[in-house]
Order: C-alpha cells, then sequence, then structure tokens
C-alpha cells in the first residue's frame, strides 16, 4: 500500500517554519508537530494490528472502536504504569534509531545513540518539513 | 504526586527496540502518596514529553496553535481497573478511522540549532543576539558579565539579610582550611582529602590553570563526574578567577557543544573514559565545532599517539599529599593544527 506523504505538506511546512521561528524566541526548545497523512486504499484494521503486532516489539499495541473512531496502534512507550499497591512508573524514551537487521550495524547504531542520544534532534530539527534518520514520533 | 525517597530511576538511557527502530529508555518509579490515586499520576505525567516537547507547556500550547487538535495522536489508551491500578500507553505509531477516512499522523521533533555566541562565534550571529534582560536599565548589579543580573533593590535586602556576604567560594575554602584543617574533606571511594590538602590542591590546580593562559573571567566547561577531582578543578577554577561552566555527567556532544559556544569557552575539562564512553572524543568533536576553545584537559590519559600539548603546565610542587594522585596535570591537546590556537 502506498500513502501520499506530500499531501498538505506545505501547510506542514508553514506550521513547524512558525514554531521554529518561536523556538528562536526562547519561547520553548523543542516541539513535536505532527500532520496527518490521509490513506485513501481500504483497509482491514485488525489485519493490519495482528500482522503488525508479530512484527513490531511495542511496549503495548491496541486495537479499539470506541464511538465512531476505531484505531490500531503499537505504542513505544508507557505514560504511567500504576500497580494496585500505589507504586507507579513512566519509561519515557530519546533519541532514535534504525534498526537494519544486520547485528553488527545495529550495535553501531546503539553505539550511536549512547553517545549522542539527542545529536538526531539537530538533523532533523534544523529545516522545516525535514525528517531525520527515522526520527518520526 | 510520590515521597520523594520512594523515586527510584530503575533504568537509564537503556536501549530498546521497538520494530524498526531502537531507542534510549529511562524508567523512574515512585509511590504513590497516601490519598493521591493513579488518575494523578496521569494528570501530572500526561501528556508525554516525547509527543509534544520541551518544556511541555509552552510546546503544547504551540501544538494547538500550530495544529489545532491531534484526536487520539499522542494521546494514551488506558486500561483501569477496580483494584486502582492504571496503565496508561503512548498512541504514537497508529493507523485511525473515522467517518469513512483513514489516516495516519506522525511528525519529527523541530528545534532551532541555538544562535552561535561567545569568541570564536560568527559576527553575523552575534549581532543576532538577544540583548542581555539584566542590562537593560540602570537599576540592576549584573555580577559576571554576560549573564543575568539581579535587581538593586534585592541585591540590597540580600545583603542586609545576610544572605550574600563578602567571601568568595575560594575564599571560604581556604577559612575551612584553617577552621577545620586535618579534618576529612572530601571522600571519594578509598581516597580521603582533608581540608587543607583540599585547600593546597585548589591553589596547585589554579596554578596550572593560569600556566595555560586561563585568565580571570574565561568559561570552562566542566564535565567531571563525582570524582574527588571535582572539588579540586571547581575550587582551582574559581581562585583563578575563572567562571566554570559545570554541566552534567550525562551531558553528550549536543549538550557540550550548545554550553561551550553559548558561554564562549576557552577550555573543556573532562575525564578520559567512564562507563566505556570516551569524553577525549567527544572533547575532540566540541572542540571542531566550537573555535573558541583553547584547551582540552583531560582527568586520566591523554588519547594514545597524542601529543602533550605544547601548554601543558609542569608539575605543580607536589604539596598536596592527598592519597589521590593528582591525575589532572595530564592533558592532551587536539589534532596538531588546534595546538596553535593555544
Amino acid at each position: 500500500m502506498t500513502v501520499d506523504e506530500s499531501a498538505r505538506a506545505e501547510a506542514y511546512r508553514g506550521s513547524v517554519a512558525a514554531a521554529v521561528a518561536e523556538i528562536g524566541e526562547d519561547r520553548f526548545r523543542k516541539v513535536i508537530l505532527s500532520r496527518t497523512v490521509p490513506v485513501t486504499e481500504p483497509v482491514d484494521l485488525p489485519a493490519t494490528y495482528r500482522h503488525g503486532r508479530a512484527h513490531n516489539t511495542p511496549a503495548r499495541s491496541f486495537l479499539l472502536r470506541l464511538g465512531g473512531l476505531e484505531a490500531a496502534g503499537f505504542s513505544p512507550e508507557t505514560v504511567v504504569e500504576v500497580a494496585a499497591d500505589g507504586t507507579f512508573s513512566t519509561q519515557p524514551l530519546a533519541g532514535t534509531r534504525a534498526r537494519s537487521g544486520e547485528p553488527e550495524r545495529d550495535a553501531e547504531l546503539s553505539d550511536e545513540l549512547r553517545r549522542d542520544p539527542q545529536g538526531d534532534l539537530r538533523a532533523r530539527g534544523v529545516g522545516p518539513g525535514r525528517p531525520g534518520r527515522g526520527g518520526a514520533r | 504526586m510520590s515521597d520523594p525517597d520512594a523515586v527510584v530511576v530503575e533504568e537509564f538511557m537503556r536501549v530498546v527496540e521497538r520494530g524498526s527502530v531502537q531507542h534510549l529508555a529511562s524508567r523512574v518509579r515512585g509511590r504513590l502518596r497516601p490519598g493521591a490515586t493513579a488518575w494523578d499520576a496521569l494528570g501530572r505525567l500526561f501528556p508525554a514529553v516525547t509527543a509534544s516537547g520541551l518544556p511541555k507547556a509552552p510546546a503544547c500550547a504551540a501544538i494547538s496553535r500550530h495544529e489545532g487538535a491531534r484526536g487520539l495522536y499522542s494521546g494514551a489508551v488506558l486500561t483501569v481497573d477496580h483494584t486502582g491500578a492504571l496503565d496508561a500507553a503512548l498512541v504514537l505509531r497508529a493507523i485511525y478511522r473515522a467517518q469513512g477516512r483513514t489516516w495516519l499522523r506522525a511528525g519529527p521533533a523541530s528545534s532551532a540549532r541555538p544562535p552561535r555566541t561567545g569568541a570564536g562565534g560568527d559576527p553575523g550571529e552575534a549581532a543576532q543576539r538577544q540583548p542581555v534582560p539584566g542590562r537593560r536599565g540602570d537599576d540592576v548589579t549584573v555580577l559576571i558579565d554576560g549573564a543575568l543580573g539581579w535587581p538593586d533593590a534585592d541585591v540590597e535586602r540580600y545583603r542586609r539579610e545576610g544572605y550574600w556576604g563578602e567571601d568568595t567560594l575560594g575564599d571560604l575554602l581556604g577559612q575551612w582550611a584553617g577552621r577545620y584543617g586535618d579534618a576529612v574533606a572530601v571522600v571519594a571511594g578509598p581516597s580521603r582529602r582533608t581540608y587543607a590538602e583540599l585547600d593546597r590542591a585548589a591553589d596547585a590546580r589554579a596554578r596550572s590553570l593560569r600556566a595555560l593562559g586561563i585568565a580571570e573571567g574565561d568559561r570552562v566547561v566542566v564535565h567531571l563526574p563525582n570524582t574527588a577531582e571535582f572539588p579540586v578543578t571547581l575550587f582551582g577554577l574559581l581562585r583563578a578567577g575563572a567562571v566554570p561552566v559545570l554541566t552534567l555527567p550525562a551531558h553528550r556532544q549536543a549538550e557540550i557543544e550548545h554550553l561551550a559556544a553559548l558561554s564562549g569557552a576557552v577550555a573543556y575539562v573532562g575525564p578520559d573514559v567512564v562507563e566505556g564512553f570516551d569524553h577525549r572524543e567527544l572533547a575532540l568533536q566540541v572542540a571542531k565545532a566550537v573555535p573558541s576553545l583553547r584547551h582540552l584537559l583531560v582527568d586520566g590519559e591523554p588519547l594514545p599517539g597524542r601529543p602533550r600539548s605544547p601548554t601543558c603546565p609542569p608539575a605543580p610542587p607536589s604539596r598536596s599529599r592527598g592519597p589521590t594522585p593528582d591525575r589532572s596535570r595530564s592533558c592532551s591537546s587536539p589534532a596538531a593544527p588546534r595546538a596553535s590556537r593555544s
């Protein structure tokens, strides 16, 4: 299946440029602006979920229908986990590198991540609409 | 939300694999205060900073301004049960469908490269610097050039009420040495340093730094972990009149480069290798990007095959009799062309 990534790209570039200008005014340091990409072909959500779950290693996954909304997703992290005894934990993530499928290359990428976890922020953040190395959220 | 004593960082920057990508993950655990519920925890931790940006509140405001409603994206899918347990999964990497429409949603982080300032900064960029807020009026006392000032009314009050005295931190160490002399001041593993020894070591360090050409007001990035060398270097810098730019051991090139450039630092002080991470390589990379950095000082061994800096000070008189050898004398110079900047 293919999706048209260029859909509404201009508007997104404009938003990112505006946000980067605000960063220049020291209002905040980093922001993650998102955009939607329409999927025009029919999609079987349960099958998508099953396929994704078999080929992914998420922290959580979900397939839901609630009110008028359906969704299937593979969550990389939990916002919070609270146990009945009152203990809670949160697992924030930082930095992103690809996994190539080749153990040696993956180990190199892991090392790079440890050395400079936020280095990719600069790579993907300096220009509008220029996603870097697999950094999409 | 939690009793501070119950907060534990269980994992710090561990690589986790998520499908076709890998990330650094940290896990922080706590215990709800009496009376607090899982919803209080969710209220504090939501939305995830991974999905909004830093700092969270202004980043979320920007998202609302520029993006409008996100729907489920970057929200959470919860499971809650009668025992009070709650599990909130961050919603990213999902497909959505409503009213016959199907869509994906994603976004990379946006940040801006910090403007270069300081001695080596590009003049054009430097000209765009924001004015220092503390220097706009005459009713402000600026203690360090380039840093925010304090309103004079507050300065008077701090002095009147005794919060601010006339002693510098370097002076205070001398007073402690006079008063407590042989008492132990620093414990680091098996090594001990008394106040008198710390005082002498700080003096020796200050002399070494001055011999390198580090002058009053110079910024020096300190990237040392909590070792016995840290207080020696800190007090040495203060006595040399330099301004220590203190950084965290977990900082890496992005942070150190930014802080070094922002402060116009002339030197970097770091360890050699800590937990497999070679700070000397980091220092070389930072030096390439920050022209003001003239000296890279290593607490430990210089990089193999790298010449000792021509400005490496001679061994200070061995007055320091602390059980910890004064290892910071070893200093390495960056690649040969850079040594000429020294």
